[in-house]
């Protein structure tokens, strides 16, 4: 009887307590779903990656903060906001006032959630490699490893130091935390240069697996290639993607941060790469509506498609209404100044200055991403064709092939509709300075401009007084408090 | 308060002991006068006579006295006197039998005294084998009963069958004792067949531990468990089980619901020995109604040995309970594990009773009446003139337009406060609730199978008018027994329905201007209460109770536990058990389009957004089964108790809510007809999984009765955490020594004096999401280029565990004479708290789910019972509790230093009225923050705080907030007594506490966060400060602006005053919690009606509440004192 009842028991704990019983303990509520579930499918994976774009566009992102709110405003090239507005601290560098640190705190975590979202993706991706088909592997892991660089080259724009090139105690320095796994465990921060290898190398594998990216043009791909992972139309619409150029692109931006002629030149070939062999191109100002487009479609290279963005941005655009303390506009002198309204084969012919301003009673307002109340387009374009024209511009200006420089600068002024060319006689630093202009011009509220400021380590800022002293105390936004305290930074 | 009442008790106690001494010297002995006589040689032949006659005759013949106490030797006992040629004391000792000790002195007197039990008092007599069976009340065999010699320590237990064998002589009396059953005593008289039916003891569960799993005789258990029986808890109360176990036990703490007063749909919250963990998050369950969320506090629920709901007990029918046992300290509650941190409290239901058939009928009528002893407001006139002392008719710049307006509306509101109007809103929702309840049970069956049918009607009904809980439930036990197997089955089913108010809330009558109206003169409810002059309106809430809105929630609930036992060797047993439990609820709110609360959707889109529905339904279903084997054997000295288990459970649980509006008509009742679903609303709900298996074993050794010891081990997994800590493992390890069975102590005082510690760790699982796996959301607004997209929502934690109780607890249990006492002090430490722990905003989130922090409970429970007087069934018996608790946070603040920036910033908006929680090493999880006050400023009205610093500051800054208070009182109490006599029973209950603070929360907000146009408590016409120079208790009112997010502002909010050291209040509470009077019939009455039992009771609940605190209390609900009477009749 005994003996019986022990080997019953015995059978009992050996069958309760195998894996059958951790199987068991394995459940979620059907609201909840687990990481391992959602990486099951395809279906899933595309998803994660919507995911990640969506978290992109949302308005501590892309959709404003990162772009055409708080970064624009940090280059200076708005009117100066009311106190009753709700970033006037961002504007004056007052990076510790109680109102400008949840802003820029929220850029932070924002950006490594998009961060963490990608890198659970790209954790699964290879083990769960079999379900995807070899072209979905490609794509996806390709558009997440260009995100993964591209979200942590933002975050080191910002948060890191500038003008690199130049500084010698850059070398001690420790960067932005380069996060390539999802974990609680905060992970340790690396030099600018092993911190750029990671950025290198999540780049270039992200080209080389966006080979098979439709946007990139192999004439040896078979017809119908995509037909069968492109049921959808998953795959339209490269350039609101981290498509091939993007990355291309991306590397050219990144390059040229980290300065230096080699890399400079390295920057000037993708940059030539994109110019040349993406579908983008420069428009033609006389026959192109701009007015209809005001983005520019056909100059994106990247862009996100944010879900009502007239909710985000609509209210920012009307600088009519006295009490829209937040209105972002340019003084009328600033725009005149900025687009050489003096001479009217300049200013006046820019389509920047008379189709892309509006104006209004307190001032020119950008209406890029002014949205059509009947075809709102939700676009927010993140990079564009002329920046790759003036990399490449920049590189030939610092070689002293200023020909080939002023070339690049005279095609996007043309495509702009500026009549008046830069001459050939130009020296090396007026070709730089038209340069500098150009960048003015050309990217109001895009969120580029206060890069370029930075990348050179400018000590003079159009719109600040003389007497503002520039350096990292503006160029450099503090990490959040408890980044500092928790991941002992 | 404390010593007051000591010294009462102690006095009444000492009053009664004297009574009783004096009782005793009555009862005295008898002594009869003596003559002459040494060695003298007896014959007699009387046949059976009583001892008292044959005494009597001996007494004649050898010239004799006896000397014996009536007390020890029952004289009237028959016995066969036939004694031949015997010496006088041999022939005296075969009468009386071997028990007794005869002397036979020189002065002629026989001395007759008990003999003491001891060893070497074997007598050589002739011993027969006496053979029997056992029986229950039903005729089943009862395995495993005692069969002792009395006054030997010669004994048997009884076999699987029932029957046992025994040596015993002829005059030996046989004592037979089974747990739970009276004990007998039969004389053997020579017979060699004894069988014996045996009687259940209902007054003798107090002598076991139900545990749930497996019931432990309480003289050798070593934990701290209170078990409570049927009779205690009526005593108490009658109303629910939270409100009668808070009246016998003090660590158990039914945490204040200031809010909710005696809605009878609120359930309330327990805790037992304090607060171990955090707070739920309310947010994650508002509007929902299926009750599904265990909040993190509250203590482990086992009905019938399966895990129950707050609201299952809540609605359990008091007249099904048998007993109630509340598992407190490690040795007694770490069986179950993982869940059982907060302590556990375990209900048993009525079992079947008696051999034959029984119908018994339960009923009675509760009165609820409101007590608004706690409100202090303004009449017509004395609002009035606090208005115009506030400056509310003076106008803002000077406007003449405005001035006229302003006085306008002052005098005709003066007019009708002079003309008698009076409106006492507070009394327009309110009624006194007639309630009812029914129980009918039939038992019946025969040898084998037998049932216990019950169905109960319950119909409570609150004080505001419209609100009622009701139940109706029908039970069905059945047993059978076949060979060795007994199998039991519970099932129960009960359908409840709660209907909430349609007048609204209290509040809303409690803030009514005394001259406004209420109905018009010709006795029509009017939409406004008012048209001021200037246009503004005032909606008049009790127009509200001529609509059809409807506020009501109801509930379906079928439990079916089944048992089946198998006794395989004598003190064998495997136990199997299967529990199903499975909940439907649903809920509706709706609102007519006419209600008050749509008057200001004024505005074309708005109109249409009238009425609004909420619906929602709801499912739980828990299943749960286990597998025991226990085993317990005596051998010689030694006792083994030892049980193996398994047991696995699932929980599931969803309720979904839905949120309609825009119901033109007040007819369209069905939330079909809403238009929309409702501004912003989607359909939300909650749905949960958990799945739990563990193992349990238990070991017990007692030596002699004198030693004792547990062990428990129990390991458990659970899905809701990590997958590296999913399983762990929790013990217990209990020693005790019964001091009182000492031979030292044998004879002394003590009839029990026995030393218990235990020491183990348990855990707490009461959480409602699994915060260990990384789990996805998919966005629900946003859409990219077409495709939906997903996103990680939390951090994943693979190591996140259990919260870990772990506790030591020192107790002693005595009963001197009539005095039982029962002391434990305890110290635990709930460690692991599951929080949100900061990390680094680099990993993509701000914070994880993780174990930390310790927090500490330490405290003292002290009951004890003085019986002053007994005689048969008549008693009175005086009873007091204390227990202290102390709270501390051991290491926490670091981890929580983020929450405690937000809670801060809370605190700090210009709007916040109230303190919040904050968690700092060294303070009490139950601390009230504020920032320390000075007062009013005599000179501006300011009010002055002490910053930390220490220096004078009239601007109030979150920095400086301190622990003020703590509002969980370190002491509080019972105390009572009960007493019967010729069936007449009294009892009285009343609760204490005190030594903690309480935030006055209401006399703020009326008098200093107040709005004026509505109504105020007194204080503001007496106590705020008007003028310059003014010593006042409360500030002026300021005004403030708000910039919005936008940049624009608004202004003119009224300034709340923040938390303040100056509203924070000593509380000392007394409540006069109970009063029972019954009375019993005696049975001889009843034996001509043909009733076994008839017993009429009166209750009274919640009579009076004394506090050092004036507080309003009940604001959304008022309070209500109960009264009920109730007949219990048995047939």
């Amino acid at each position: 009887m005994f003996v019986k009842l022990k080997k019953t028991l015995a059978g009992l704990f050996i069958i309760l307590s195998a894996s059958s019983c951790e199987k068991w303990l394995d459940v979620t509520p059907a609201t909840q779903i687990r990481g391992e579930e959602q990486f099951k499918s395809e279906a899933g994976f595309k998803d994660a990656l919507i995911g990640v774009y969506i978290g992109m566009a949302a308005p501590e992102l892309y959709a404003k903060d990162m772009t055409w709110n708080l970064v624009d405003l940090l280059s200076q090239q708005y009117a100066t906001l009311p106190n009753l507005a709700t970033y006037p601290e961002i504007q004056q560098y007052q990076y510790r006032a109680t109102r400008a640190i949840p802003k820029i705190d929220a850029l932070w975590n924002k950006s490594y959630n998009v961060i963490a979202n990608i890198n659970n993706a790209l954790g699964y991706i290879d083990e769960n490699r079999e379900v995807l088909h070899p072209i979905n592997y490609d794509i996806i892991k390709g558009e997440l490893l260009g995100l993964r660089a591209f979200m942590h080259f933002d975050l080191m724009r910002l948060y890191g130091y500038g003008n690199l090139a130049n500084r010698a105690d850059i070398a001690g320095k420790l960067a932005i935390p380069y996060v390539t796994e999802f974990k609680k465990e905060g992970t340790p921060q690396l030099s600018y240069a092993e911190t750029f290898d990671l950025m290198e190398q999540d780049i270039n594998a992200a080209l080389e697996l966006l080979k098979t990216d439709p946007i990139y043009q192999n004439p040896e791909r078979p017809a119908g290639y995509y037909d069968n992972v492109n049921r959808d139309n998953f795959y339209e619409n490269r350039g609101q993607r981290m498509n091939y150029y993007a990355v291309k692109a991306l590397q050219a931006r990144m390059l040229l941060w980290q300065g230096g002629i080699e890399n400079m030149d390295a920057a000037r070939l993708a940059a030539e790469e994109v110019i040349s062999n993406s579908p983008a191109r420069l428009i033609n100002s006389e026959s192109y509506p701009v007015s209809s487009d005001p983005v520019l479609q056909p100059e994106i290279l990247f862009s996100l498609n944010v879900t009502a963005f007239d909710n985000i941005v609509g209210r920012y655009l009307n600088a009519d209404s006295p009490t829209n303390y937040d209105a972002l506009y340019l003084t009328t002198a600033a725009a005149s100044e900025i687009y050489e309204t003096a001479n009217v084969n300049i200013g006046v012919a820019d389509i920047r200055y008379n189709t892309l301003l509006d104006a209004q009673t307190r001032g020119r307002v950008s209406v890029k991403l002014s949205q059509n109340d009947n075809s709102p387009l939700n676009l927010m374009p993140l990079i564009k064709l002329p920046e790759m024209y003036y990399i490449a511009a920049e590189y030939y200006a610092n070689t002293g092939n200023l020909s080939k420089a002023i070339d690049y600068l005279n095609t996007v002024r043309s495509s702009r509709g500026i009549i008046a060319q830069i001459t050939e006689a130009a020296d090396q630093d007026a070709v730089n300075q038209e340069l500098f202009k150009e960048y003015r011009k050309e990217f109001v509220s895009e969120g580029q401009l206060f890069f370029y400021y930075k990348r050179l380590g400018r000590t003079t800022i159009p719109g600040l007084s003389a007497s503002t002293i520039i350096g990292d105390n503006i160029y450099v936004l503090p990490y959040p408090d408890n980044e500092i305290e928790f991941g002992n930074r | 308060m404390i010593l007051l009442l000591v010294c009462f008790l102690y006095v009444s106690a000492s009053a009664f002991s004297q009574a009783y001494s004096l009782n005793l010297s009555n009862g005295g002995l008898q002594k009869n006068v003596s003559v002459k006589a040494s060695k003298k040689v007896i014959n007699l032949n009387m046949g059976k006579v009583t001892l008292h006659e044959a005494f009597k005759k001996i007494g004649k013949e050898a010239k004799v006295n006896f000397f014996y106490s009536d007390d020890e030797l029952d004289v009237n006992k028959i016995v066969n006197a036939k004694i031949v040629e015997t010496e006088l004391s041999e022939a005296v000792s075969k009468l009386v039998g071997p028990l007794y000790n005869v002397e036979v002195s020189e002065d002629n007197i026989v001395l007759i005294t008990p003999r003491m039990p001891s060893r070497n008092a074997v007598l050589v007599q002739d011993e027969i084998t006496v053979n029997g069976k056992l029986t229950d009340e039903n005729g089943h065999s009862i395995p495993g009963a005692t069969i002792m010699v009395k006054g030997t320590n010669r004994g048997v237990v009884s076999d699987n069958n029932g029957t046992y064998s025994i040596q015993a002589s002829d005059n030996d009396v046989l004592v037979f004792s089974f747990i739970g059953y009276n004990l007998v005593e039969v004389p053997v008289n020579g017979r060699s067949v004894i069988n014996q039916q045996m009687t259940p003891n209902v007054a003798e569960l107090s002598q076991v531990v139900v545990t749930g799993i497996f019931n432990r005789q309480a003289e050798s258990f070593t934990g701290s468990a209170v078990t409570i029986t049927q009779a205690e808890l009526k005593r108490v109360g009658n109303a629910n089980l939270f409100q009668t176990i808070r009246n016998i036990d003090p660590s158990v703490v039914v945490m204040d619901n200031l809010a909710m007063g005696s809605n009878p749909n609120a359930l309330p919250e327990m805790q037992i020995r304090g607060t171990s963990t955090f707070p739920a998050d309310g947010s994650l369950s508002t509007g929902l109604r299926g009750n599904y969320l265990k909040s993190p506090n509250q203590p482990l629920y086992i009905l019938n040995g399966f895990e129950t709901t707050v609201e299952q007990v809540y609605d359990l029918d008091i007249n099904r309970v048998e007993s109630v046992t509340l598992l407190k300290d490690a040795a007694s509650k770490a069986i179950y594990g993982s869940r059982a941190a907060n302590g556990v409290i375990v209900i048993e239901t009525i079992k079947l009773s008696g051999s034959k058939a029984l119908v018994t009928y339960n009923g009675s009528v509760d009165i609820d009446m409101p007590d608004l002893t706690s409100y202090n407001l303004t009449n017509a006139l004395e609002k009035l003139e606090a208005e115009r002392i506030d400056g509310m008719y003076n106008p803002d710049f000077h406007d003449p337009e405005d001035y006229v307006q302003l006085k306008q509306l002052y005098n005709e509101r003066k007019k009708l406060a002079l003309e008698g109007l009076d409106t006492y809103w507070m009394a327009k929702p309110l009624q006194t609730g007639v309630g009812q309840r029914h129980t009918l049970s039939v038992e019946l069956g025969g040898e084998e199978l037998r049932m216990l049918a019950n169905v109960s009607y319950r119909d409570v009904v609150g004080v505001m008018k419209g609100s009622s809980r009701k139940n109706i439930s029908g039970n069905l036990t059945a047993s059978y027994r076949v060979k060795n197997f007994l199998f039991r089955n519970i099932m129960s089913a009960n359908s409840n329905n709660a209907e909430e108010s349609p007048y609204g809330t209290f509040d809303e009558y409690a803030r009514m201007n005394p001259y406004w109206r209420a109905e018009a003169l010709d006795g029509s409810i009017p939409y406004y209460a008012e048209i001021a002059a200037n246009g503004t309106r005032y909606t008049n809430p009790l127009y509200n109770s001529t609509l059809n809105s409807r506020i009501a929630s109801s509930y379906f609930n079928f439990t079916n536990n089944f048992y089946l036992e198998w006794s395989i060797l004598p003190g064998l047993k495997a136990i199997t058990r299967v529990g199903i439990d499975v909940k439907n609820n649903d809920a509706d709110e709706f609102y007519p389009s006419a209600h008050t609360r749509f008057d200001n959707y004024t505005d074309q889109a708005e109109i249409k957004r009238k009425g609004s529905y909420q619906l929602n339904n709801g499912e739980r279903s828990y299943l749960s089964g286990d597998f025991n084997v226990n085993y317990s054997k005596e051998l010689g000295k030694h006792f083994y108790f030892g049980n193996l288990g398994f047991n696995v459970s699932e929980n599931k649980f969803n309720e979904v809510m839905h949120r309609v509006e825009g119901f033109p008509s007040n007819q369209m009742d069905n939330i079909i007809f809403g238009r929309a679903y409702a501004l912003d609303a989607r359909p939300f709900g909650i749905e949960g999984i958990s799945r739990d298996i563990g193992f349990l074993a238990v070991g017990s050794y007692v030596y002699d009765n004198r030693f004792l010891s547990d062990v428990t081990l129990r390991t458990s997994a659970s899905s809701q955490f990590g997958a590296d800590k999913r399983w762990a493992k929790f013990w217990s390890l209990g020693l005790g020594w019964n001091l009182h069975n000492e031979s030292l102590l044998k004879d002394g005082l003590f009839d029990q004096l026995k030393i218990r510690g235990s020491v183990g760790s348990t855990g707490n699982q009461n959480f409602n999401t699994n915060a260990s796996i990384a789990t996805y959301s998919y966005y629900l607004e946003s859409l990219y280029q077409g495709f939906t997209g997903s996103y990680l929502e939390n951090m994943a934690n693979a190591g996140l565990q259990w919260e870990s109780r772990f506790d030591y607890n020192a107790g002693l249990d005595a009963k001197i004479k009539n005095l039982s006492l029962r002391a434990d002090y305890y110290e635990g430490y709930t460690e692991n708290l599951i929080t949100d722990l900061t990390i680094p905003n680099s990993t993509g989130f701000t914070s994880v789910k993780d174990n930390l922090g310790r927090v500490k409970n330490t405290g003292y429970d002290v009951n004890a019972s003085y019986l002053v007087w007994s005689r048969g069934r008549s008693f009175f018996n005086l009873n007091f509790g204390i227990v202290t608790n102390k709270n501390e946070i051991v290491e926490l603040s670091n981890a929580m230093r983020s929450y405690n920036e937000s809670v801060d910033a809370q605190a700090a908006e210009r709007g916040n009225n109230k303190p919040l929680h904050k968690y700092e090493d060294g303070m009490s999880m139950d601390a009230i923050w504020a920032v320390p006050s000075l007062g009013i400023d005599p000179s501006t009205g300011n009010e002055i705080y002490l910053d930390r610093e220490g220096n004078t500051t009239y601007t109030w800054n979150a920095r400086d907030m301190v622990v003020v208070g703590n509002s969980n009182s370190p002491y509080r109490g019972t105390f009572g007594f009960s007493a019967e006599h010729h069936g007449i029973g009294l009892s009285v209950t009343g609760r204490y506490l005190g030594g903690g603070q309480m935030y006055n929360q209401t006399l703020l907000d009326k008098v200093e966060n107040v709005d004026m146009n509505y109504n105020v408590d007194r204080r503001v016409l007496t106590g705020r400060w008007l003028y310059a120079g003014q010593d006042a208790l409360f500030k002026r009112l300021g005004e403030y602006a708000i910039v919005n997010n936008e940049g624009g502002t608004t202004g003119g909010f009224a300034e709340k005053t923040r938390a303040t050291s100056r509203f924070v209040q000593d509380r000392k509470e007394l409540t006069l919690a109970a009063v029972n009077v019954y009375y019993d019939f005696a049975p001889r009455l009843l034996t001509n009606l043909g009733m076994e039992r008839l017993k009429l009771s009166f209750n009274m609940n919640e009579i009076a509440n004394i506090s050092s605190i004036q507080i309003e209390r009940g604001t959304q609900y008022p309070f209500a004192r109960t009264m009920s009477f109730s007949v219990l009749a048995t047939f």
